[in-house]
């Protein structure tokens, strides 16, 4: 009879497994728990009393060979283990008895690999590092398995190449190696190797004659009095002879699995390793385990192991390397301009840039303006960029380097000292000859409008009907700077804000001279993403870590310097806070010393990181270390679509199991699924265009109906679905196909994402997680069940709990989202309404998909 | 799902509704077509359209456009465009052309389909052959195939190659050799390569022949029709001498593609390891490049001699992976001829592996471009990364489909085999 | 009669019309420094040195003013006439107007060249053409031999000879250009031209040329031109011409060798606007871009005048100044002050041997500190378009500014062959209009670039209608070399040359545009290995797929020979048989030895069905 093949571990599977785990399996696990809470008291380190000590090793101590298995580093590697050695163990004393388990693990596949490991580790690398932790035994077990594995099915085919079954722990064995930090190899090894001998039948000899385990056993009436206790019987009779299970029938011996291999016509050994219903049972627990593996790497990159030091990798920029002269009589100017500036606070946006041009064109700078006009959410951002260019003495104009003051700046409050703060700066880089550079003055009317409209314009980038163009130019940006300078008490350290649109960064290099020369030389602190106060510890680095993934998953502006990062253009922008004694001037050194860095360039900032996660001024993980997280959450979704691929081609019945149809598997039938799959998917061009095209005060009502709408559309669709062919309602098989393909789109466009804006694809991978465990089923209870909980993680839900987590009105939030889509291009919302929708409404229809007919025999089968 | 009955209704309709989809997509986003002609998945040095429109405005200025290093394409071009009015005032020409080409294309596809020579040729007859799309359903696939009409938007002037080369094979199965070479002769004088397709498309003329003919041996067969390709090439040549008035037209034209002298990145393996190739060694890997590229000619015509028609759409998936210049548009002429075979899929053994890596490549590709080429936070590496996995997976199909149809061979011989488990030694 | 001389010869340099020949021929060397003050304190100082010979000597090889260096080279390359140019900065036509010379003795940024060489064929041409960029690079201290066939062009529109050729060998002269824009001209540049000075840098103006002052100038151009003039009835002379021109930012000449770093001055010594209300000891509203007219000629330049050159024509003035006559100047004794008609020159004829050093004190009136700059007949910017790496455009904006006569020009880009530019978007607008005019543009020559072996060279004959501004843009292709092709510094992007703009009408003008930077899409470069190694695999992982199908032939899996850990057993087996074999000669023991090594082999089977 064909494998009954789980889908979705529903609780009740989870629980009737956990409460059939045999005696032996309980207590390993209990005694591991129990280790690791005796562990957590200080008074005695078991640890240290426990532990597998190459030099400790004597006659007294012989007990640590048994006792290290029960001993964990810490939590994360107990239940690591516990989840690893549960279903092996389980399957290993079903087979064999609790009685040959006991012997043998307290005997020779505990003992012989403790002794291989201390005597490779103490007298061929003459090392002594203590191991603990049951993956050793971990190994040992799956050793067996993969030999079991390799009797019914010896290699499986990749591509032309087929690889011997049994290779595979060894795989495994170096990832370990290489993914987790500080496992013992030579510890694992060691398991393997016995692992191996004891699958092959070497240490055969060395279990107990049954004979006396029979007698044992008979004497004390073990099975009588025992709960969970296996026989040594029963071994004979396979696995779970007598123990209560549902589906034990259906966990085939090795020896049923073969015949029924042998029934469904094989093609290749890869289908046969497809049929294998151990091989079918894994994929949603990998899936999971992808998921938990993904989110409990994002927590470990905090720690010193994963993240790295900050250090320049551009040797050209020589940050806080050069004497800064800006001060003395420079603030008596900087005092002027401020008067000046304070006389037109309140005033129109041309009043202003006519009082400014004239201050800017005494510099002997040439000075130009920019209209510009954009139209989002039923509102209009118009206003005039005015802008300078100061020539590089001897320069020929092919770079230049921006330095940017917004009259406001993003909270709307006017930036009173950053605009005489640039326009001084102007007057002071106009007397050095050293540029080899232009400096480009820009002073917008706002932060976000006004530098996107320039920057298009300035890489003819630019929709003419909306922006101007500009009538000067100069060469290729290098880079920019913004100073958004509003405090007038003089402040303690600078708060450096660099998320671009689409959570593109700058280059870290610009980002450590800044924290250079401001923390170095000028002596100031430095902050990143609000963190005003930040002690190098895990939970402050965490935190930091947490809000750049949020902004960058936003892909909002957060500055001026936003617009330019998208056209190469690194830039971030500049804030004092706090209360200190550093001046105007102050700030004026750090930027003039930024400017002497970027002035150094020789070739555009390219050496050092554009992908990478801040958690301190001087802490970055970078690329490699944390994008397999997001990796493994994309994976999880391909792994189950993968694997829905495959059951959707099984035979779901005996009868076609064994009729003489020359193909493997089923026919599949396209139509449905990639219909669903399709309308979904253009289904969600309407919220998108709604969202982005109706006026400001239409939103939130029309939110509130989306959302109605939303809970009903996948019933009606479900309906539909099942109605319109009231003759063959949709199949089991089709609504397989439906989550697979759903799910097959999903994770390739989270995976192409991950490359793009990290954050996002890991925060939309996340939510939509349940997606692929919940799926069809009979009963009506779990399909409410599923129902409810995915629209609880249904994008709008998520955007209402959001918006009231931060106390903000979701009308705004959406506001922002349409302004951010029509000005700055930001595209998280098509991410969100054209990726993550779509796949959630095709999850919902095959949550409601009703499959008594079909699921009745997937129960008995 | 075999189509069922194919009336002249739906066959105007399938045209139509191509037509229709692709007049629609150029009149309703203008802009579309010429991103999709800056693509360099969609268009190369040796087929792309802006590269033709310059190469048109030296022509018509009296610049000879091989006398620079923009112009690659064939001089046959260059009278044939310069007939139609001016692409960038009335792109409309342009637009219906390029649509009666695919239409053209598909039609061929159409014969070929219909003549069942997938699933039975002269010497063998595929037990499953029952089991087969009509041409209808195979037109479709081609027609509405993404890559297809990314094709025929960005208006590469690959498709007239692809039109010539299923227009040779529908009249070689349709038993006109002459047609047939004919076709092929204009495929190999717009893009070379196909040349390459003479010996699989010869078999396949001569197990087609008309059965009233007495059957000659294939080398006759081959002597009386071989002159006919290089003759037809000369003449073509000819013509274009007279067009272009100078000889230089030939290293501009196919040394290109000989010499890989213009580097610019594509979705195939050539330009990165050219790239990064030491000078000294260069002219050595590029004879080691082709060599590889014709050997499967001679060991694929030979080993699955039975059907010529295999050896075909295998060269072509081939050639889509190894070519110097390869587009989206081989691959689409690949995908193309692979629905022929429906018979043998049930035998191929990663259909849904290969489907998820090409679905991947494809969508990791432009992005990893922009990570390179806009937003510069990511290096070559990463397109270099994707045009591998790209070729991994087209090559993992061809190779799929080879060891389908070899089975499907074998269990004529053994036909208790069918459907056991078997391996190969 | 010397004034009359004074005022053509003035005339003549602030207009760069051509000197009649009967001039020329009359003096064999003089020299000559304009000085003229321009708007936002700076200071346009042009050098201008010239010797004659006449060509039968030169041919004789008795040079006498003419440097011998040079001479055998133009000799020996068969150059007949020579233009080089060093030139760093730009002219900044909008503060200070017309360019000196008319734009005749400027190149555009680093080093340009351009020759009429006397040759049969063009292989000829090139290989001349090579000796002589070879012998200069050596001369000049100047990599000019990297002016390869890549960056060598052969204009057709923009140049014309300057000097009378005779017998009209315009059949076998060919005129070669090269150019160099990211070539640094500095000090070392300098050194070899001071050193073709009959003077040297001993006397004459020539002792105000130092190295650090030239190459601290906002602008700065070196200019050499070599023809030959032929006056009318009189023989015919090969003359070289030296020029100098420079734009001095006074107030950083002014700051002392010692201490040149700008730091903020004290308070009170800041020029404030004192009508500001708020106006206070610690506030101050600056007012500095007035100041800085006043200046010495040693605070410029660092040192007096060293007397004057004894070779040179002392009926030309060598010192002229340009300034209203209003402004009063002081200059020591022993120089005898000049005023020119022109109201707006003077001239100081100086005694051979006397320290000449002139001052100019602070103006009184503000309206007569300077002569007001003559604007120039086109302005001209040009940028780069669009971003990324894939493709970009070049747009040039060219303004008219006189209210009523139109400009014609010529527009020449020479552009680096990895440039593919295409030509059919290339397009004229006039501002204001969005549709593209075709009478802009009148004539095109257009030469395509051959990868590898040739740029691009463009020349455009066209037209801009009075008080209008004309787009010129086109697109191009960047294109990705091979690794070994890029510099060291290949992220820093390729130097793309200026344009040459000739203007045709109203007036002969020439100006160029600034050169622009162009960024390519690169490689990594720390790759070949990985990438070789890597495509290989691809490669050979899907020729070995094939081959493996196609070669092997199928069976059912429980036929043919098993593999994999069964062999290894049996191996494992027969070895563990010889050795005991050999191991123990009692064949009793051997014997139980081997059943318990095939009891080892049996037990698998015992676990596979437990």
């Amino acid at each position: 009879m064909p494998p009954n093949i789980t889908t979705t571990l529903n609780t009740a599977r989870a629980r009737t497994y956990v409460f059939r785990l045999p005696l032996f399996t309980r207590v390993v696990i209990i005694a591991i728990v129990g280790f690791w809470i005796a562990g957590l008291q200080s008074v005695v380190d078991v640890r240290e009393w426990g532990a597998l000590i190459p030099d400790e090793m004597g006659i007294t101590t012989l007990y640590r060979m048994n006792t290290f298995p029960f001993i964990h580093l810490n939590v994360l590697h107990a239940v690591m283990n516990i989840f690893a050695l549960t279903p092996l163990m389980e399957r290993f004393e079903g087979e064999y008895g609790t009685l040959n388990c006991l012997a043998l693990f307290f005997g020779p596949l505990t003992t012989i690999p403790a002794l291989l490991y201390v005597g490779v580790e103490k007298f061929v690398f003459g090392g002594n590092v203590a191991v603990m932790g049951a993956s050793m035994w971990v190994f040992l077990l799956l050793a067996v398995e993969a030999i079991k594995t390799y009797k019914v099915n010896p290699r499986f085919v990749i591509g032309t190449y087929s690889i011997p079954t049994w290779t595979t722990p060894i795989g495994l064995l170096f990832a370990m190696a290489v993914l987790v930090p500080s496992s013992s190899f030579l510890g694992h090894a060691a398991g393997l190797v016995v692992g191996y001998g004891a699958g092959l039948g070497y240490v055969k000899f060395l279990a107990p004659p049954e004979k006396i385990l029979r007698w044992i056993e008979g004497k004390l009436n073990l099975l009588g009095r025992l709960p969970h206790y296996v026989s040594i019987d029963q071994k004979t009779y396979g696995r779970f002879g007598v123990l209560p299970s549902a589906n034990g029938a259906s966990a085939a011996s090795p020896g049923v699995s073969l015949g029924l291999v042998g029934s469904t016509q094989r093609l290749a050994s890869a289908l046969a390793l497809r049929r294998d219903p151990r091989i079918l049972k894994i994929p949603p627990y990998l899936s999971l385990l992808c998921i938990l593996v993904g989110a409990v790497w994002l927590f470990l990159l905090p720690l010193n192991e994963y993240s790295r030091r900050t250090y320049i990798s551009e040797n050209a920029l020589l940050p806080g390397q050069v004497h800064t002269y800006f001060g003395g009589s420079d603030q008596n100017v900087f005092r002027a301009y401020k008067k000046e500036v304070n006389e037109l606070v309140g005033k129109g946006n041309v009043e202003i840039n006519d009082k400014l041009e004239s201050i800017v064109k005494a510099l002997g700078l040439k000075t130009a303006r920019q209209n510009f006009t954009y139209s989002a959410a039923g509102r209009t951002f118009a206003g005039e960029n005015l802008y300078a260019i100061l020539q590089a003495p001897r320069g020929d104009a092919t770079e230049a380097i921006v330095l940017v003051a917004a009259w406001e700046n993003v909270r709307h409050e006017v930036n009173r000292n950053g605009v005489p703060l640039v326009l001084t700066l102007a007057r002071y880089f106009k007397r050095w000859s050293l540029w080899s550079k232009d400096i480009i003055i820009l002073l917008s009317p706002d932060s976000i409008a006004g530098p996107q409209a320039w920057v298009d314009a300035y890489h003819d980038a630019h929709d003419s009907s909306k922006v101007a163009s500009l009538p000067i130019k100069s060469g290729a940006l290098q880079g920019a700077i913004a100073i958004d300078y509003v405090q007038e008490q003089r402040f303690k350290s600078v708060h450096i804000v660099y998320d671009g649109v689409n959570g593109q960064l700058p280059n870290l290099d610009l980002i450590n001279s800044v924290v250079n020369i401001a923390g170095g030389q000028m002596g100031m602190g430095v902050a990143l993403q609000e963190m005003w106060h930040h002690n190098d510890k895990y939970p402050d680095r965490l935190r930091t870590m947490l809000r750049g993934m949020l902004k960058q998953g936003l892909g909002l502006a957060s500055g001026p310097h936003s617009s330019f990062i998208p056209y190469h253009v690194d830039a971030v922008t500049l804030q004092p806070f706090g209360e200190g004694w550093q001046d105007e001037m102050a700030m004026g050194r750090v930027v003039e010393g930024t400017f002497r860095s970027l002035n150094n360039l020789l070739e555009h900032l390219h050496q050092s990181f554009f992908f990478y996660l801040l958690m301190h001024r001087e802490r970055f993980v970078s690329i490699g270390t944390y994008l397999p997280s997001a990796m493994l959450v994309a994976a999880n979704f391909t792994i189950m679509a993968i694997f829905l691929w495959m059951k959707s081609g099984q035979p779901d019945a005996p009868a076609e199991s064994t009729d003489k149809t020359p193909t493997p598997t089923v026919e599949r039938d396209l139509f449905l699924p990639l219909a669903v799959v399709t309308l979904s998917g253009s289904l969600s061009a309407i919220p998108l265009y709604i969202f982005n095209h109706v006026p400001e005060s239409a939103l939130t009502p029309l939110f509130l109906l989306f959302l109605i709408i939303n809970t009903l559309l996948p019933i009606a669709i479900s309906l539909l679905s099942t109605h319109l062919f009231p003759s063959s309602p949709p199949t089991l098989q089709q609504y397989h196909l439906i989550k697979s393909f759903s799910l097959l789109l999903l994770g390739m466009f989270l995976s192409s994402l991950a490359t793009l804006n990290f954050s996002l694809a890991m925060l939309i991978g996340m939510l939509s997680a349940p997606l692929s465990f919940v799926g069809p089923s009979s009963s009506l209870v779990s399909r409410i069940a599923g129902f409810a909980l995915l629209n609880f993680t249904s994008p709008p839900a998520v955007l209402l709990a959001s918006a009231a987590v931060w106390g903000l009105n979701v009308g705004d939030v959406l506001r922002e989202a349409a302004v951010a889509w029509h000005v700055t291009g930001t595209y998280s919302a098509v991410v969100v309404w054209c990726v993550w929708w779509p796949a959630w409404l095709a999850g919902c229809v095959c949550v409601l998909g009703r499959t008594e007919d079909k699921g009745g025999k997937v129960k008995e089968a | 799902m075999n189509g069922g009955k194919v009336t002249v209704g739906r066959t105007a309709a399938l045209y139509a509704g191509a037509a229709v989809l692709r007049l629609a997509i150029f009149t309703l986003l203008p802009d579309l077509p010429d991103l999709l002609t800056g693509r360099v998945e969609v268009s190369t040095p040796v087929t792309s359209f802006k590269r033709l429109q310059e190469g048109l405005f030296l022509y018509n200025h009296n610049v000879s456009p091989y006398d620079g290093g923009v112009y690659h394409q064939a001089p046959l071009f260059l009278p044939l465009f310069s007939l139609l009015p001016n692409a960038l005032s009335y792109p409309i020409f342009t637009y219906l052309l390029y649509i009666a080409i695919d239409l053209l294309s598909a039609g061929a596809l159409w014969k070929t389909a219909d003549s069942g020579e997938a699933g039975s040729s002269a010497l063998f007859t595929s037990p499953r052959r029952q089991r087969r799309w009509n041409g209808f359903v195979i037109a479709a696939i081609f027609l509405f195939n993404p890559f297809t009409v990314a094709t025929c938007l960005g208006r590469s002037t690959s498709v007239f190659t692809t039109c010539a080369i299923l227009h040779a094979i529908a009249k070689a199965v349709s038993g006109a050799p002459f047609g047939a070479m004919v076709a092929l002769a204009f495929a190999s004088y717009l893009s070379m390569y196909p040349l390459l397709l003479l010996p699989p498309l010869l078999l396949l003329c001569y197990d087609r022949q008309r059965t009233e003919r007495v059957k000659k041996p294939v080398i006759s067969f081959a002597a009386t029709h071989v002159p006919v390709v290089f003759g037809v090439l000369g003449l073509l040549f000819g013509m274009s001498y007279l067009i272009t008035g100078s000889w230089e037209f030939l290293p501009s034209t196919y040394g290109v593609q000989l010499t890989l002298s213009d580097l610019t990145p594509n979705v195939g393996l050539w330009w990165y390891f050219f790239i990064e190739m030491f000078d000294s060694f260069r002219s050595f890997f590029l004879a080691v490049f082709w060599l590889h590229l014709s050997c499967y000619v001679g060991g694929l015509s030979v080993r699955i001699r039975r059907q010529p028609l295999v050896v075909l759409t295998l060269l072509l998936g081939i050639f889509a992976i190894f070519k110097p210049y390869p587009s989206i548009s081989d691959t689409s002429l690949f995908l193309a001829m692979v629905p022929l075979y429906r018979h043998v899929f049930p035998l191929m053994r990663y259909s849904f592996v290969i489907a998820a890596v090409i679905m991947y490549a494809s969508f990791l590709g432009p992005a990893f471009y922009y990570l390179w080429i806009y937003a510069g936070s990511g290096n070559a590496n990463f397109f270099y990364a994707i045009t591998l996995v790209w070729g991994l997976g087209q090559s993992l199909l061809v190779c799929d489909l080879m060891f389908a149809v070899l089975r499907d061979e074998w269990e004529l011989e053994r036909p208790e085999m069918a459907g056991k488990e078997i391996k190969q030694i | 009669m010397r004034q009359l001389f004074c005022f053509v010869l003035l005339s003549w340099i602030s207009f760069a019309s051509l000197l009649p020949p009967a001039f020329a021929a009359a003096a064999d060397y003089h020299e000559q420094l304009v000085l003229r003050p321009l708007p936002l304190s700076a200071l346009l100082a042009s050098f201008n040195f010239r010797s004659n010979t006449s060509l039968s000597e030169f041919e004789a090889h008795n040079f006498r003013f003419f440097p011998r260096s040079l001479g055998q080279i133009l000799q020996h390359a068969g150059t007949q006439e020579l233009h080089l140019r060093f030139s760093l900065g730009r002219w900044d036509s909008e503060a200070w107007g017309a360019r000196p010379w008319g734009g005749a003795r400027e190149g555009g940024t680093g080093v340009e060249l351009w020759a009429w060489l006397q040759a049969a064929t063009d292989e000829e041409a090139d290989h001349k053409w090579l000796t002589l960029t070879n012998a200069l690079s050596g001369l000049f201290c100047a990599s000019l031999n990297f002016i390869d066939g890549t960056r060598t062009t052969r204009p057709v529109m923009s140049f014309q000879p300057e000097g009378d050729h005779l017998n009209t060998t315009a059949a076998d002269t060919h005129l070669l250009y090269g150019v160099l824009p990211h070539e640094v001209v500095c000090t070392e540049n300098l050194t070899p031209f001071l050193k073709l000075l009959p003077c040297k840098g001993k006397a004459g103006i020539a002792t105000l040329l130092d190295g650090h002052k030239l190459f601290d100038a906002s602008w700065q151009s070196m200019a050499i031109d070599v023809k030959p003039v032929c006056p009318v009835g009189g023989e015919c002379v090969l003359q070289i011409e030296l020029t100098i021109d420079m734009v001095l930012d006074i107030d950083r000449s002014k700051r002392p060798r010692d201490n040149p770093i700008p730091r903020p001055p004290p308070g009170h010594e800041l020029p404030c606007n004192t009508s500001k209300p708020y106006h206070s000891h610690d506030t101050c509203f600056p007012t500095d871009h007035q100041a800085n007219q006043d200046w010495t000629l040693s605070q410029i330049f660092g040192r007096t005048m060293k007397g004057t050159c004894p070779l040179t024509d002392p009926t030309v003035p060598p010192v002229c100044l340009q300034v209203p006559d209003s402004r009063s100047v002081y200059h020591s004794d022993g120089v005898l002050e000049k005023k020119n008609l022109d109201r707006v020159s003077r001239c100081f004829e100086i005694k051979p041997d006397v320290d000449f050093e002139i001052v100019l004190p602070a103006p009184e009136d503000e309206s007569a500190i300077l002569v007001k700059p003559e604007t120039p007949l086109l302005y001209a910017e040009r940028s780069f378009t669009g971003h990324g790496q894939e493709r970009g455009g070049v747009q040039t904006i060219l303004r008219n500014p006189s209210p009523d006569t139109e400009v014609e020009f010529i527009y020449m880009e020479s552009l680096p062959w990895f440039m593919r530019i295409y030509l059919h978007t290339m397009s004229a607008r006039i501002q204001g209009h969005t549709t593209k005019d075709k009478s802009l543009i009148k004539e095109v020559y257009y030469r395509p670039a051959v990868d590898r072996a040739r740029g691009t060279q463009l020349e455009v004959r066209m037209r801009v209608p009075p008080a209008s501004t004309v787009f010129l843009t086109y697109d191009f292709e960047k294109s990705i070399l091979r690794y070994t092709e890029y510099p060291p510094d290949a992220n820093r992007g390729f130097d793309v040359a200026a344009a040459v703009i000739t203007i045709l009408s109203p007036a002969a003008y020439n100006l160029r545009t600034t050169s622009l930077l162009c960024s390519l899409p690169t490689p990594d470069f720390s790759m070949p290995y990985n990438v070789i190694i890597f495509t290989s695999t691809a490669i050979a992982l899907a020729f070995g797929g094939m081959f493996n199908i196609l070669v092997r032939r199928f069976v059912a899996a429980d036929e043919g020979p098993e593999v994999g850990l069964a062999v290894l057993k049996k191996r494992i087996k027969e070895r563990v048989g010889v050795l005991v074999q050999k191991f123990k000669g009692k064949g009793q023991k051997a014997e139980d030895k081997m059943v318990e090594v095939g009891r080892m082999v049996e037990n698998p089977g015992v676990g596979e069905q437990t």
